[in-house]
């Protein structure tokens, strides 16, 4: 090939230039230790490495979150482990006031601290985080949960809600409990169904609550376990009575007549709840027209529980004849299974919680996993392979001075320099 | 014979001090660019004839003839505009290659840490600071969109003011060549039209070559000489000595965007479209803007109306922590629409766009045209017309198009949906109370219940005017949910069986199934605006409760639907998050930029070589003239030599007498 003067020139330049230009790349590379330094080095692995990089900070909120989780779970975990620690102790207290030999300055000395017991349990249900925000009033963060006194008893005025945070892609963690459900859903475990004189009754009869003698026919799905039973006076001081469902529909009548015994006090009488394998016990005589309802005792809140001891106990007719005094053991006795399921209850949720934090750590160490996959394949993806590019550089190096020497020789000849 | 002698060496001698002459211009001439090496070209004089046969009468130079192939010329032009279109090309493409580098400087950043924004909020949704700190990610977000889309439009900008400066240099250099054609025609006419006028030839091969750096032309060498160049599909530039102009102006349909004209010697302009405009700098430029640019602009802009979109479809679901209902939480960019500069300036046409569907939109401009059978939309990105003759309102593309008054046949309209949308997106809410953390509805089940049946926290489906009131209560015989007012309608569902109901004659409540959710339209617009899922069994008057939420409320439900909207697919069809879809724009840019580097250096290889072989073929080569010095010397030496001989010859003679 015949070869100008300015092809030697030119085509010399032109592989300098690349030459630097590679040797260039090489420096910035290793200069950034990143291998791609736009997009265009490597159009997939850019866009990967940006997915990567939402991936690892989408990881990292949900860790934070996690954090969040955690904390708010403990702050409700601790309150609610010494609202139980409370609880059992007023229960032992309680437990005191059965003993027929104390004194009433002992009993009254044990309500004094009771009624301590109930604004401390207060105090804990109506705990804030620390921003202010109350742990058990649901949603209405602002809101104190509960108001009230022992006295006047005491009410709910958050809601039901129960905030939570997203934790990992697919879970979201409940992270509060409304105290609707902790303190103010306990289920009524000493009396499941209550059989009450209606307020406008007018006789003296008393009512057992139910007592269930055949529970499959009782729990069937059927029984709304409402009903109504209703005395009317047929003369000859005998009664009718008529058993009536939810809907007003006479399921079943009879006939009673009080009677006293030797001693002068009344016979109770098993009035069964017709085809229903439960019944009532009627002590004494009923007004005619007096009704009796017998409803399923739902739930009760663990503050009228003890506020309904105390009130007993303050009472001075409580304990003013063998009667009242039967009648409170067993109200006592009622209280203390009462306080008992609401400490379950209490527990329950507790472990509810303890399970959530639990849950939340495990959460915690399977995303610092991902964190750290995420950071590999980023750094997989993204980072400058040291040795590589270090060799490269020094190979480019060495070619681009080859390139150099072999320039100024070639263009130093010119037959001018003979003639 | 001494005069004949003589005469032989003069015809030597001046042959080689032609040769040396012509030897020295290229010697001179070794790095001027476009020079092809000169050579004469000799031959004998018409011998005489003599009785013992033709005697030669010495040399004579018929012509001094350029190395020059016409084929080589023209690789090398033509590898020249593909190069130059590449370089232009690239150089732009880079710059958004550039922009886009930076992972710690780009959108993903600004996007993450304003949805960190929106889980602290969730995490502590009353709190006054960590409201302020979402507002004030949204307006880093806000900021760094319309950085984006100022930083595109900045690279816009440059493309216009570019494309000014080279049809500045292609009428520059057409000039020239029509001057240049102008002086070979007389120069060449003066050398009785055998001699090639070769230096100014080089010249104009140099001129065509400079000019095909800024836009791709073909050559066609006329009788006379001249040179007539075109470009396109056969739009003249030069013809012999005369030129066209090329103008560039804001285009008719969009005033941001420079276009081509092309302005005849009497006068008249006429519109180039930018697909004739192909090679070179200018062809690069263009295709830039068309390909890429614009691309990128729509795409952002997408991005931003995604965002934007889909946040205050959620956000309006919400409710405040003042208790009032979410509003938007961005102001959504509205679409640009453009009039034609050649509409009837008396036609009363005013298109309108409303978003539909932000999933469906597409990142591309349309051009809307009324004619005398209707309308007809062209989706400029991919040239597909999406309805032609028709009337308005359309649906399309998740836009619904519309119109006000009436346009004049051969109106046009340029809808841009997506490309202002990252420049005019910004965040609606300045007070952190406003933002909607909460939802507007609140659910409970009675204290005093004895079932078991648990009622979910409800969801919103669609914006209402305010949440009502609704207390429920199931009635064991009939195994109904009662207590909705008359006139309700509401969407049952039970292990994916859905059944509707209203409210009112014989159906007085819904019946109660374990799992099931229930869609109520609680404002009658027929479409279901909250939901609730019923689980357990209840008991016969469990009443659940179903009303408006209170304000200054801890709930974080809609705060965790706002932060699930990250990595929701929101956009391109559901196929795309909004920052998935940034990768997307990050992998386009990038493939393309990689795709024109791959190709820049492949072609300029090409060019490369189409230069070397022609410097091969034409360029000077220093030891070749140095040896050509010394024949042409040695030539001039042995002719000089002649005469002396010749005159020694004559001396011989004239001595012979004495």
């Amino acid at each position: 090939m015949r070869v100008s003067t300015s092809m030697i020139f030119d085509s010399g330049v032109s592989t300098m230039q690349k030459r630097t230009a590679e040797a260039l790349k090489l420096q910035q590379q290793l200069a950034t230790q990143r291998r791609m330094l736009t997009p265009s080095d490597d159009p997939v692995a850019s866009a990967q490495a940006l997915e990567v990089t939402q991936a690892l900070n989408v990881n990292k909120l949900y860790m934070k979150n996690q954090d969040n989780a955690g904390d708010s779970l403990a702050l409700a975990e601790s309150q609610l482990d010494s609202a139980g620690t409370l609880l059992q102790s007023m229960y032992e207290r309680m437990v005191q006031l059965g003993d027929g030999s104390l004194t009433k300055d002992d009993r009254l000395s044990i309500t004094s601290e009771l009624r301590e017991g109930f604004k401390q349990l207060m105090s804990y249900a109506n705990q804030a985080d620390g921003l202010g925000n109350y742990l058990f009033s649901g949603y209405r963060g602002d809101t104190v949960p509960f108001t009230g006194d022992i006295d006047n008893g005491v009410t709910y005025q958050g809601d039901a809600g129960h905030r939570e945070l997203q934790v990992s892609p697919s879970r979201s963690l409940q992270v509060s409990e409304s105290g609707l459900d902790i303190f103010m859903r306990v289920p009524n475990t000493s009396v499941p169904f209550r059989a009450d004189a209606a307020t406008a009754n007018t006789g003296t009869a008393r009512i057992s609550a139910p007592t269930v003698t055949d529970p499959v026919l009782w729990n069937a799905s059927s029984n709304a376990q409402i009903y109504d039973i209703t005395f009317t006076d047929i003369g000859g001081g005998d009664f009718s009575y008529d058993v009536t469902d939810y809907q007003g529909n006479s399921i079943g009548t009879g006939t009673y007549t009080p009677t006293l015994d030797t001693d002068g006090k009344p016979v109770p009488f098993q009035l069964a709840l017709p085809g229903l394998g439960a019944e009532v016990t009627i002590t004494g005589t009923p007004a005619n027209g007096d009704v009796y309802n017998v409803r399923p005792s739902g739930t009760t809140d663990v503050f009228s529980v003890i506020s309904s001891i105390v009130g007993a106990v303050e009472d001075p007719t409580t304990l003013s004849s063998d009667d009242a005094r039967a009648r409170f053991d067993e109200q006592l006795g009622f209280a203390l299974t009462n306080i008992q399921s609401s400490m379950d209850n209490l527990l329950k949720y507790r472990a509810n919680i303890g399970s959530r934090m639990q849950e939340a750590e495990q959460l915690q160490s399977a995303g610092s996993d991902r964190s750290l996959q995420y950071t590999t394949t980023l750094s997989r993806l993204q980072d400058v392979d040291l040795t590589k590019a270090i060799s490269d550089l020094s190979q480019t190096q060495i070619t681009l001075q080859a390139a150099q020497l072999s320039f100024s020789k070639v263009t130093q000849l010119s037959l001018f320099s003979y003639i | 014979m001494g005069a004949s002698t003589l005469s032989i060496a003069i015809t030597g001698l001046n042959a080689a001090q032609a040769g040396l002459l012509t030897t020295s211009h290229n010697i001179a001439n070794s790095s001027t660019a476009g020079f092809s090496r000169q050579n004469i070209v000799q031959t004998t004089q018409s011998p005489y004839y003599t009785g013992s046969g033709f005697i030669g009468q010495g040399t004579r130079v018929l012509t001094v003839q350029r190395a020059y192939s016409v084929f080589l010329s023209n690789q090398l032009t033509t590898s020249q505009a593909a190069t130059s279109q590449l370089e232009s090309y690239l150089t732009q493409m880079n710059q958004i290659d550039n922009m886009l580098a930076d992972t710690t400087a780009g959108l993903s950043p600004a996007i993450n840490g304003f949805f960190e924004g929106v889980n602290e909020v969730a995490a502590n949704p009353s709190s006054i600071p960590a409201r302020q700190s979402m507002l004030s990610t949204a307006q880093s977000l806000v900021a760094r969109f319309q950085d984006l889309s100022a930083r595109l439009r900045e690279i816009g900008d440059g493309v216009n003011k570019q494309i000014a400066s080279e049809v500045v240099n292609i009428n520059s250099r057409a000039q020239q060549i029509a001057d240049i054609n102008q002086r070979i025609i007389v120069a060449e006419a003066g050398g009785g039209g055998t001699q090639p006028a070769n230096d100014l030839r080089d010249q104009r091969d140099q001129l065509v070559l400079e000019l095909n750096e800024h836009i791709k032309t073909s050559v066609i060498e006329q009788s006379d000489g001249s040179y007539s160049l075109f470009f396109g599909n056969g739009q003249p530039l030069v013809i012999g000595a005369t030129r066209y102009t090329l103008t560039s102006a804001p285009a008719s349909d969009d005033p941001t965007r420079m276009t081509i004209g092309l302005t005849s010697p009497s006068g008249a302009t006429s519109l180039i479209p930018e697909s004739l405009v192909t090679g070179g700098s200018l062809g690069g430029l263009l295709q830039f803007r068309s390909e890429s640019l614009d691309g990128a602009q729509n795409s952002l802009g997408l991005m931003a109306l995604g965002v934007a979109s889909a946040f205050n479809d959620q956000h309006v679901l919400g409710q405040t922590l003042t208790g009032a209902m979410g509003g938007n939480f961005f102001n959504l960019p509205s679409a640009v629409v453009t009039a034609d500069t050649n509409n009837d300036p008396l036609a009363t046409g005013n298109v309108s766009i409303t978003l539909d569907d932000v999933s469906a939109v597409l990142p591309s401009d349309y051009s809307l045209d009324y004619g005398a059978g209707g309308y007809t939309l062209r989706r400029l990105s991919d040239n597909t017309t999406l309805f032609s003759n028709a009337t308005l309102p359309q649906t399309v593309d998740g836009l619904t198009i519309d119109i006000t008054g009436t346009p004049t046949v051969g109106d046009s309209f340029k809808l841009q949906p997506t490309r202002y949308a990252a420049r005019d997106l910004s965040v609606a809410i300045t007070d952190p109370r406003d933002i909607a953390a909460a939802s507007p509805v609140t659910t409970g089940a009675a204290a005093s219940n004895v079932g078991t049946t648990v009622i979910s926290a409800g969801t919103m489906l669609e914006p209402v005017a305010s949440v009502p009131s609704y207390t429920l209560n199931y009635d064991l015989a009939s195994g109904e949910l009662q207590g909705f007012p008359v006139g309700t309608t509401m969407d049952v569902t039970v292990n994916g069986t859905t059944t509707s109901y209203t409210i009112g004659g014989a159906v007085t409540g819904i019946p109660y199934t374990n799992g099931m959710t229930v869609a109520i339209d609680t404002d009658a617009s027929g479409a279901n605006d909250i939901e609730v899922k019923f689980t357990g069994t209840p008991a016969q008057g469990d009443t659940f409760s179903i009303g408006p939420s209170a304000a200054n409320s801890a709930d974080n439900r809609n705060a965790l639907a706002l932060a699930s909207v990250q990595t929701q697919k929101v956009l391109l069809g559901g196929t795309a998050s909004i920052e998935s879809a940034y990768a997307q724009m990050v992998s386009l840019v990038g493939n393309k930029t990689r795709e024109i580097g791959v190709n820049y250096e492949s072609q300029s290889s090409l060019l490369e070589q189409a230069a070397t072989a022609v410097q091969s073929f034409s360029g000077v080569n220093l030891d070749e003239e140095a040896a050509n010095l010394l024949r042409y010397q040695q030539a001039y030496q042995a002719s000089a030599k002649i005469i002396d001989i010749s005159g020694r010859l004559f001396d011989l003679l004239t001595s012979l007498g004495n």
